[in-house]
């Protein structure tokens, strides 16, 4: 599991908390343009690309489970 | 027709933003990470974003919805120009550095080690180095 000896730098934290935001967003924002759209082959892709993101933010999601530092 | 009308063609452009915005941020993430499993996911994602900004591209244009502006005959001449004259002034910082390879003999792999003991070998530290016309570059 990423982390687990809880070294983590301050920026790496910082950075990791804003992408993990920025992912949640496009995840949300492509799941409403597929909701939104008329060409069924650009809705397909907007679905593809939340499930991609999606994908993408739990995997970053592991790499918040820190131990304390000892 | 109101250009943020929610139209595909602008949806559409959005995603491309959105996802070269991503980049750019993965990038910079990257360049600051030193976890280097962080890194490597990182990375991965990276890659995963160009793939999918080319897709969300390439069905753009396939739609004549994202039409890049094309460089015209007097553009490609004015670069071609500039970058002629940019390695022009290249070759020519380049020149005294080649005589020096030259003068030293180091035109071998042998000869390269040779040169890069100079810069730390105390004993060789007496050693002048010339530029072209015998003129000493700097002494050491």
């Amino acid at each position: 599991m990423p982390h687990a000896t809880g070294k983590i730098t301050a920026r790496e934290l910082i950075d990791l908390q804003s992408h993990l935001m920025l992912e949640s967003t496009l995840v949300g924002q492509f799941n409403h343009f597929a909701r939104e759209c008329t060409d069924p082959q650009f809705g397909q892709l907007c679905q593809n690309l939340a499930h991609s993101r999606m994908d993408c933010l739990q995997k970053l999601a592991q790499h918040t489970n820190i131990a304390p530092i000892q | 027709m109101y250009q943020d009308q929610v139209t595909d063609k602008n949806l559409c452009l959005a995603v491309i933003n959105q996802l070269k915005w991503s980049a750019t941020c993965l990038t910079g993430k990257i360049l600051e990470c030193a976890d280097e499993q962080l890194r490597q996911d990182y990375m991965q994602l990276l890659n995963r974003t160009f793939a999918e900004q080319k897709q969300a591209f390439d069905l753009a244009h396939q739609r004549g919805w994202y039409q890049p502006m094309m460089a015209d005959q007097q553009m490609i001449g004015q670069v071609q120009g500039d970058t002629q004259k940019l390695m022009m002034e290249q070759q020519q910082s380049m020149g005294p550095m080649h005589q020096m390879a030259q003068y030293q003999g180091i035109q071998t792999p042998q000869g390269l080690n040779n040169y890069q003991q100079s810069f730390t070998n105390p004993n060789l530290q007496s050693q002048s180095i010339y530029v072209g016309g015998g003129q000493p570059y700097y002494s050491r």
